[in-house]
């Protein structure tokens, strides 16, 4: 009974600091300072690593299946998404359903393969793939216009308030999603065969099959932030989407939050914001200076805390703690 | 035949692990597997429940072939094994272990927890319920296994060495379980065993195997006086009349 006690009690007070924080920055956008731009851009872009890292996480935190090129789904999002805006004139609506299908359909793909390959293969798989789309993107230029990229025509141009409600909106959700899949037959079955593979099988769980669908939830959810994305930034580029550097940004916004949890992304996100800063103040002076500041703080992160964030908070039960998915070598 | 092996044979390189194996098991018996190590036991085992593809031959289970499908095809088809090194869910607990294999007849989670209460219950394992697998000793270890093979509601049981490295209560305890599930839930048990007390006072029918090939088989106390089993375990020239 006791232990009852103090998990409802845990979850009173976890419940009502996320509650606060949700106030907090639902009524943020109606304070008037000429910083307030610069502090949403700030907010928005950490949404979007949010929602990135919660879609790597249902890869590489619930499959075992670290994804290395998971800004190809997110860049596809992007630029179909305009593409098809641009090209066909469709509306925004269709748009998105378009690119979603896209992805939805490059991540069948990229399922299917990953049941042959295992562990660093299907990095270098999906690490492939981002390549691949990189140089597509810069080289077929009749069509994406090389590295200059593709610009949103102004009609979709959104007040920067409404885009905030959009991503803080993504963020619940997808944080929402990830919770209901931990919590759901899909979260089960893929924790099993993160697990353990063959005891999974052995008892009946169609392992190929859970990771596609897996990938193929991964990709939309990523696919969806691209979408955005384009709205918010405009414009896409081959070098702000299709590199490594977002691939790794999303990893890290994952790492250091802490690797396969829900809530851990949003604690991540405060990387984002450190970058953004240090890129803000040295960004000019010192070329190459953030990046080593960067590094430190993920290489310092990895030694130091390498459950997360997420890490400080379960510190008193470690035992329901849902991070360190350590993979037992089979 | 409910279940049915015929011809199996498997050779790794120059080394021929099953050769030509041919067993019968009637529905609702238990069955022994002995043999000396690397006899190919768990060899067949593997084949049977779909992780190795035999070179030649065929598994029939309830008039339906099995052979080259895959595991979790098998375990539909009615056939769940537990493994010689236990294995487990590093990241979950006892009741979601168990509703892995729940989820294996059952879509819902609704059912499929109601079906894995029932086999916590049915093993007396409810007490363990929200322990993460690696805090638990390796007889409850053994049994979360057992559980979580069970709830995939299988016809035949495949058990490879459940009771080894188990103390003599614990011995005990598995067996009126293992006897308990055989006779209550009328599943088929085919285990392979060292510990002989299981196999003597549990099996109808037992096979033995050496150097891939079944040598003898029939009831416990055949198998005990059998000339080729002594020499397979003790050497040609081991008298058995002395020793009795």
């Amino acid at each position: 009974m006791i232990i009852m006690d103090d998990k409802k009690k845990n979850l009173l007070k976890s419940s009502l600091g996320v509650i606060a924080l949700l106030v907090v920055l639902l009524l943020l956008p109606l304070i008037q300072t000429s910083m307030m731009p610069f502090i949403m851009n700030l907010l928005i872009m950490s949404f979007i690593y949010i929602c990135l890292a919660e879609s790597w996480n249902i890869l590489a935190g619930f499959c075992g299946l670290l994804s290395m090129g998971h800004c190809a789904f997110f860049g596809l999002g992007a630029y179909i998404t305009v593409m098809v805006i641009i090209y066909f004139d469709m509306t925004l609506l269709l748009a998105i359903l378009i690119s979603v299908l896209f992805n939805s359909i490059l991540a069948y793909i990229i399922g299917a393969i990953s049941i042959r390959v295992k562990d660093i293969f299907f990095a270098m798989v999906t690490l492939a793939v981002a390549q691949l789309l990189f140089s597509l993107s810069m080289q077929w230029v009749d069509v994406t216009r090389g590295p200059r990229g593709l610009i949103m025509p102004p009609l979709y141009n959104l007040d920067r308030r409404y885009l905030y409600y959009i991503a803080l909106a993504m963020v619940v959700i997808y944080v929402a999603i990830v919770l209901l899949i931990r919590r759901s037959r899909l979260g089960t079955m893929l924790l099993s065969l993160r697990d353990n593979e063959i005891l999974a099988k052995s008892l009946g769980v169609n392992t190929s099959k859970w990771k596609i669908v897996a990938t193929i939830i991964s990709a939309v959810m990523a696919s969806l932030v691209g979408s955005f994305y384009i709205l918010y930034i405009r414009s896409v580029q081959p070098g702000s989407v299709f590199t490594f550097d977002v691939t790794m940004k999303i990893m890290i916004v994952a790492f250091i939050g802490g690797r396969g949890t829900a809530k851990g992304p949003i604690l991540g996100a405060i990387i984002i914001i450190i970058d953004e800063l240090i890129r803000g103040w040295l960004g000019g002076t010192y070329a190459g200076l953030p990046g080593i500041i960067y590094g430190l703080i993920l290489a310092l992160f990895v030694v130091f805390m390498p459950n997360g964030l997420i890490s400080i908070f379960n510190l008193k039960d470690k035992s329901t703690s849902r991070s360190a998915p350590k993979k037992e070598v089979i | 035949m409910f279940f049915e092996v015929e011809g199996i044979t498997k050779t790794y390189g120059g080394l021929t692990a099953n050769n030509n194996i041919n067993l019968k098991i009637e529905q609702g018996s238990i069955a022994g597997l002995i043999g000396p190590n690397g006899a190919g036991k768990s060899t067949l085992f593997k084949i049977i429940s779909g992780f190795i593809v035999p070179d030649r031959g065929s598994v029939r289970f309830k008039g339906k072939s099995l052979t080259r499908l895959s595991p979790h095809v098998i375990c539909n088809c009615g056939i769940a094994c537990t493994f010689q090194d236990v294995k487990n869910f590093p990241q979950l607990d006892v009741f979601e272990t168990i509703q892995v294999g729940a989820y294996c007849r059952h879509t819902f989670k609704r059912q499929a927890a109601s079906r894995a209460r029932e086999v916590m219950i049915f093993l007396d394992l409810i007490d363990q319920k929200d322990q993460k697998i690696v805090k638990l000793n390796m007889l409850d270890r053994k049994k979360v296994a057992l559980a979580a093979a069970l709830a995939t509601d299988p016809d035949l049981l495949l058990l490879d060495e459940l009771f080894a490295g188990c103390t003599p209560t614990e011995v005990s305890s598995l067996l009126l379980t293992l006897k308990k599930i055989n006779q209550e839930l009328g599943i088929t048990l085919f285990i392979i065993e060292h510990v002989l007390k299981v196999i003597m006072s549990t099996c109808q029918l037992v096979f033995v195997l050496d150097d891939g090939t079944v040598i003898e088989s029939g009831t416990p106390e055949q198998i005990c006086m059998s000339k080729k089993v002594i020499s397979a375990y003790l050497g040609e020239d081991y008298d058995a009349s002395q020793h009795q």
